[in-house]
């Protein structure tokens, strides 16, 4: 559905360099800081800026050679960029069927109703978690293959999270040949909704994993110094010094929990990886 | 072509919640009417189109405002669909506020017992169209290249010159007798330009306005966003 490899896109103070696939059915979830280098990322797939070096396979097509019919299949929201503020939810209407020749009027009018989305307000009046929820909307209202979505749920509560990712949930599983890539900010979001993810760091892949092995595997350790010192240091892939010794993630929980039952081991997730994998070092 | 209805129907959204403006102009128009002076109604004439045409620029401003051209890009249609759909509309939203433009003229001659013919009133008034037009040749792709801010610089520059040229300079003294009366003429002389004339006219006109589509084209091929 997407493949990238070895995307190259130089600016004066940033570099983007990195690979990542989207497989058929698969949600892939996109984590990493602000400046990272996600919304970068972002616009290369969707043909906004053109690379440096790589190459980028959209629906089996260089993203700008991709035809209007083609894009049809995508469905896209970006976290700093949408419809202008100057139009209406009900303007949107002719304006996404023309577009679209699969535009599901009806759901469309059924979900901003159940969003409270007002028809007849102008955008740029809407709070922005209204404006979080257009977007979606917009996005999965026409049957695409490949949702691509920056940062979907932010400025939203959690109970309108929910029942976002709920109605992406929903979508997915409404035909399992649908893929998805997605950024957040909130890891449980991506805990919950997606299949693997890719961690990104300054503009490149820092770590690619099954969200699954993440939360089952990998671990977040809490280490005395002298320990330390004895640990088997093979599956540590960060370690960070701290009052009461070291905290190290590995990425074979199950072994240190065997080997040193003494150890204090916190279950992994998205937050720790991010955590430890940017503020770490390598253990030694 | 995919897409182009699609971005026509926004551009023409656009006009819509923006339409307090264009009312407000026609209000003063239709005042203008019934004023005793042609200079009110012909200025009027000039403003009215030159602000019609220029509201395409303003729709390139509301594509860009807060980033937006990122997801208009990734919406389904080319780029060359989106620059073919802004010189289209630039064509409809000129023609249009001309044609209402020189009603109102026209309609302010019959209530003063002018006695020109329609034919010698839009022929008149069609050099202000191809004026307008003219002017969109250069600020289209102005403003897809530098985008509408600094484009808007320019604009206003040109917009001032092209009311202050046409509108005001025939009301000067010194065009009464002297050296620039041969414009005070173009309107004497209107009744004689023929068909063949005005459809020269407006065939090198788009065929400018085509020039200027092929370099706007290649602006926003290479435009990332």
């Amino acid at each position: 559905m997407l493949q990238i490899d070895q995307l190259q896109k130089h600016y004066k103070t940033f570099s983007l360099h990195c690979s990542l696939e989207v497989p058929d059915g698969r949600i892939t979830g996109l984590v990493g800081q602000n400046g990272a280098g996600k919304t970068t990322l972002f616009k290369a797939i969707l043909g906004l800026i053109r690379p440096d070096g790589g190459s980028i396979s959209l629906l089996g097509k260089d993203p700008r050679s991709l035809s209007a019919q083609e894009k049809q299949e995508l469905g896209v929201a970006l976290a700093t960029s949408g419809f202008n503020g100057y139009l209406t939810v009900a303007d949107l209407l002719p304006l996404l069927s023309h577009f679209y020749a699969t535009f599901d009027r009806a759901f469309f009018l059924e979900q901003a109703e159940q969003f409270h989305l007002p028809m007849k307000q102008k955008i740029r009046e809407f709070s922005s978690g209204m404006k979080a929820k257009l977007k979606i909307l917009c996005a999965i209202s026409h049957d695409a293959r490949l949702l691509i979505l920056d940062e979907p749920t932010a400025g939203l509560d959690v109970v309108a999270r929910e029942s976002l990712l709920d109605l992406l949930r929903t979508y997915m599983a409404r035909d399992e040949r649908r893929s998805m890539l997605i950024s957040s900010h909130i890891s449980s979001d991506l805990e919950s909704l997606c299949d693997d993810f890719y961690m990104i760091h300054q503009g490149g892949i820092l770590l690619h994993e099954d969200t699954d092995v993440l939360l089952s595997d990998y671990a977040l350790l809490k280490i005395g110094r002298e320990q330390y010192q004895t640990l088997d240091k093979r599956y540590l892939l960060r370690a960070k010094p701290e009052s009461f010794g070291y905290s190290c993630l590995t990425n074979q929980k199950q072994y240190y929990l065997e080997n040193y039952p003494q150890i204090a081991a916190e279950c992994g997730s998205i937050d720790h990886v991010i955590s430890m994998m940017v503020t770490g070092t390598p253990a030694a | 072509m995919n897409g182009l209805l699609g971005l026509l129907i926004k551009d023409f959204k656009f006009f819509r919640a923006q339409r307090i403006f264009f009312l407000i102009i026609l209000a003063i128009a239709g005042i203008s009417v019934f004023s005793s002076s042609d200079f009110g109604a012909s200025f009027l004439l000039i403003y009215f189109t030159v602000g019609g045409a220029t509201f395409v620029i303003s729709t390139i401003g509301l594509d860009e405002a807060e980033n937006g051209s990122a997801f208009l890009f990734a919406l389904p249609f080319s780029r060359r669909t989106y620059v073919i759909e802004k010189y289209i509309f630039a064509l409809l939203i000129s023609a249009a506020s001309w044609l209402i433009a020189a009603l109102l003229r026209a309609l302010f001659l019959l209530l003063h017992g002018m006695t020109s013919s329609p034919y010698t009133v839009f022929v008149q008034a069609f050099p202000v169209l191809l004026s307008a037009l003219f002017m969109l040749v250069f600020l289209l792709p102005l403003t897809l290249h530098f985008g509408r801010e600094k484009a808007s610089i320019a604009m206003m520059a040109v917009v001032f010159l092209a009311v202050i040229l046409i509108g005001a300079l025939p009301q000067l003294p010194a065009l009464q007798s002297g050296v620039l009366r041969n414009i005070n003429l173009l309107a004497e002389t209107a009744a004689q330009i023929t068909v063949p004339v005005l459809l020269f006219s407006l065939a090198g006109t788009l065929l400018l306005f085509a020039l200027s589509g092929l370099i706007s084209l290649a602006i926003i091929e290479r435009k990332e966003f």
